[in-house]
C-alpha cells in the first residue's frame, strides 16, 4: 500500500472499522513512514477533540412539554378522524356509500311518487316505536354503511375503543404547582454573651417548645481552669430548628437574651433545584402510570417480566426523588439557628455581699476603734502634760521674776 | 431490539399512547444530542426533537421492523434537522452556541467550564465550514458515537461512502481547526 491509500484508512483505523488484516498493514506502514504517522496523530487529535465535547442534557421540563404537545396533536387527529370516519379512507366503503346514496336517492324518488307510503312510516318512528337507542345505532351504522360494514364492524369497535382511551388521556397532565412559592432555606448563626448561661439555655429551650420547633443539638463546656469555681466561664452551642415563619421573631428573641457578638443570616434559594426534581418526579410518575397501564394489557410472561423490571427501576428513581424533596421540605419549613453562647462575669458585680452586709459588726468595730482613738488621745495628752511640767515650772518662775521686776520699775516712777 | 421494545412498538401501532411514550421517551436525550450536533444550538435542537416525535407518532404504523427502531428514529431526526437547516437558511451567530441557560443568566462560570464552552464553539464553527455530507457523518461518529454501519443505516448510504466521507471530512476538519488555532494564537 502506498501513502495515499494509507491516509484514506486513517479514520477507519481510529474508529476500529478496519479488518484485522488491514489494521496490521496500516500499523506496519505508519511505523515505517513518519509523514503518515504524523498525519495519523493529527487526525486522531481532531477525533479526540470532537469526542471530548460533553453530551448535552435536555431541560427537565422538556419531557412534559413534549407530552403536552403530543396530546394536542392527538386531539387534532382525533377531531379530524371524527369528521371523516376511518372507513372513509377505504375505497371499498367509498363505493359502498356511493351505492347506498344512489339507492336512497332512487327510493326517495319512489317515495315522492307514492306520498302515502312516506307519511305513516316516518310518523311511526316519531311516535316512539323506535327508541332513542335504536335511532342512535342507526346513525352510527350510517357512517359505516353498506357492503363494507361487516368488515368495518371490527375496525369500528377498535376505533371506538382507542378513541375512548385517547379521550381518557387528553386531560392535561395535572400540573400541581400549588407549592409554587419560593423555596428558601433560612439559617442563621448567632454568638451572644450572657450573664447566666444556664438561664439562657433554659429560656431558649422554653421558646423552642412554645413555637413548636425542636432542638437539633446542644453542647455545653465548663472550663476546669480558673482559681475559683465562681469565676469559671461556661460556654456552649445549641442548634435549634424552628418553623420558618417564626424565623425573624426567634432571631430578635435570642438577640435580646444577651449581648450580640456577631450574627450571620443566610437564605439559600433552592426553588429551581426543587422545581427540577419535582418535574422529574412528575414525569417518572407519569411513566410509572403508563407502564402500569401496559402491564394490565400484557399477556406474555416475557413481556410481564420486562415490564416489571422497568417498573422497579422507575420506582427506585421515584423514591430517591421523593426523599430528597422531603428533606428539602423539612429544611425549608424549619429554619436552622445555631447559637453560640458565652457566659461573661462582669467584674464590678463581684463585690462581696454589698455594702450593708455585717453592718452591726462594722458599727461595733468602728465604735471600738473610735473609743480607742479617744482613750489613746487622752493618754497621750496626760503624758504630754507630764512631759511639760518641768518647762511649766521654769516658765512660771521666770514669769514671776519678770512680773516682780516690772512692778519695781513702775514703783520707781 | 429487545422484547420490551417490540411489544411497545406493537402496542404503539395500535394507538396505545402509554406504550408510545415509554417507547420514545427513552431515546429523547440521544435524539436531542444528535440534533444538537447537526443544528448547533439548544433552541433548534429542541424543535427538532419535538418535530421528530410528532413525525414518529404520526407515522409509527409505517415502521416495518426491517431496521432497528432506534435507527429509524435517528434517521427521522437527521432528516428533520436537515429540513430545519434548509428552511432557516441557517447562519449562526457565535453567541447562540452557548444557549441562554449557560450565558444568559449572568452566572460567572468556572474557568474549566469556560474552556469547555470555547472548545465546543471552536469545533462547531469548524464543523459548519464543512459540507453537510461530511459534517453529518462526523457528528454521528465522533459526537454521538455511532458505528459506520449504524451511520450508513441512519443516513441511508452505504458503508463505503461513510468510510470515505469520514476520512475526507476529518482531513478537512484538521486543516480548518489548525487554521483557527493559528488565528486564535495571533
Amino acid at each position: 500500500m502506498n501513502c495515499t491509500e494509507i491516509r484514506e484508512l486513517i479514520s477507519s483505523y481510529i474508529d476500529g472499522e478496519l479488518s484485522e488484516e488491514e489494521a496490521i498493514k496500516f500499523e506496519n506502514h505508519i511505523k515505517a513512514c513518519k509523514d503518515c504517522y504524523n498525519e495519523y496523530i493529527s487526525i486522531l487529535e481532531v477525533a479526540k477533540r470532537i469526542n471530548s465535547i460533553e453530551e448535552q442534557s435536555l431541560p427537565v421540563d422538556f419531557k412534559e412539554d413534549l407530552i403536552n404537545k403530543l396530546n394536542k396533536i392527538e386531539k387534532e387527529e382525533k377531531n379530524f378522524k371524527t369528521i371523516i370516519p376511518k372507513g372513509f379512507s377505504n375505497w371499498k366503503s367509498l363505493t359502498a356509500i356511493f351505492v347506498i346514496g344512489v339507492f336512497l336517492f332512487s327510493i326517495s324518488l319512489g317515495l315522492f311518487n307514492s306520498f302515502d307510503f312516506f307519511l305513516p312510516k316516518s310518523g311511526a318512528g316519531m311516535d316512539g316505536a323506535i327508541g332513542e337507542k335504536d335511532s342512535y345505532e342507526m346513525t352510527q351504522q350510517n357512517s359505516f354503511p353498506g357492503a363494507s360494514r361487516d368488515e368495518d364492524v371490527e375496525r369500528e369497535a377498535e376505533f371506538k375503543d382507542s378513541s375512548k382511551e385517547i379521550t381518557g388521556e387528553i386531560e392535561e397532565p395535572n400540573t400541581d404547582f400549588s407549592s409554587m412559592q419560593e423555596k428558601i432555606i433560612y439559617s442563621a448563626e448567632l454568638s451572644i454573651q450572657v450573664d447566666e448561661y444556664d438561664k439562657t439555655i433554659k429560656d431558649i429551650k422554653q421558646y423552642v417548645k412554645d413555637v413548636k420547633g425542636f432542638i437539633e443539638r446542644s453542647s455545653t463546656y465548663t472550663p476546669q481552669y480558673g482559681s475559683k469555681v465562681n469565676e469559671s466561664i461556661k460556654s456552649g452551642q445549641i442548634i435549634i430548628r424552628i418553623p420558618s415563619i417564626k424565623f425573624d421573631e426567634a432571631l430578635d428573641k435570642i438577640e435580646e437574651m444577651g449581648k450580640l457578638i456577631n450574627n450571620n443570616i443566610s437564605g439559600d434559594n433552592i426553588t429551581s433545584k426543587y422545581r427540577d426534581v419535582e418535574v422529574e418526579l412528575k414525569n417518572l410518575e407519569i411513566q410509572e402510570e403508563r407502564i402500569q397501564e401496559i402491564m394490565k394489557k400484557a399477556d406474555q410472561v416475557g413481556d410481564i417480566l420486562e415490564i416489571e423490571r422497568e417498573l422497579n427501576r422507575i420506582r427506585t428513581e421515584i423514591n430517591l426523588r421523593k426523599t430528597s424533596l422531603k428533606n428539602w421540605d423539612q429544611l425549608v419549613d424549619y429554619s436552622t439557628i445555631s447559637i453560640n453562647i458565652r457566659e461573661e462575669k462582669i467584674s464590678t458585680s463581684s463585690i462581696e455581699g454589698g455594702p450593708f452586709k455585717d453592718i452591726g459588726k462594722k458599727i461595733q468595730k468602728g465604735f471600738i476603734q473610735s473609743i480607742n482613738i479617744i482613750v489613746e488621745g487622752i493618754a497621750k495628752l496626760i503624758i504630754l502634760i507630764a512631759k511639760l511640767i518641768p518647762f511649766i515650772l521654769i516658765i512660771t518662775i521666770l514669769a514671776f521674776i519678770f512680773r516682780k521686776w516690772i512692778w519695781i520699775k513702775v514703783k520707781k516712777k | 431490539m429487545n422484547d420490551l421494545e417490540k411489544m411497545l412498538i406493537r402496542r404503539s401501532k395500535k394507538g396505545d399512547r402509554d406504550a408510545f411514550e415509554v417507547l420514545v421517551l427513552n431515546y429523547m436525550n440521544k435524539i436531542y444530542n444528535i440534533a444538537f450536533g447537526l443544528v448547533g444550538n439548544n433552541e433548534d435542537a429542541k424543535d427538532v426533537v419535538q418535530e421528530t416525535f410528532i413525525k414518529v407518532f404520526k407515522n409509527i404504523h409505517t415502521f416495518k421492523g426491517k431496521s432497528q427502531f432506534s435507527t429509524w428514529l435517528y434517521r427521522i431526526t437527521v432528516n428533520t434537522s436537515k429540513d430545519l437547516l434548509r428552511n432557516k437558511k441557517y447562519t449562526l451567530p457565535i453567541e447562540e452556541l452557548y444557549g441562554e441557560d449557560e450565558l444568559g443568566n449572568g452566572n460567572i462560570l468556572p474557568q474549566e467550564q469556560i474552556e469547555q464552552l470555547e472548545e465546543r464553539e471552536a469545533i462547531f464553527n469548524a464543523l459548519k465550514e464543512l459540507k453537510e455530507d461530511f459534517s453529518n457523518v462526523i457528528i454521528l461518529k465522533d459526537l454521538n458515537g455511532f458505528s459506520y454501519q449504524e451511520i450508513g443505516e441512519i443516513l441511508n448510504i452505504n458503508i463505503g461512502t461513510v468510510k470515505s466521507r469520514i476520512s475526507r471530512g476529518r482531513q478537512q476538519l484538521k486543516t480548518i481547526l489548525q487554521e483557527a488555532d493559528r488565528k486564535y494564537k495571533q
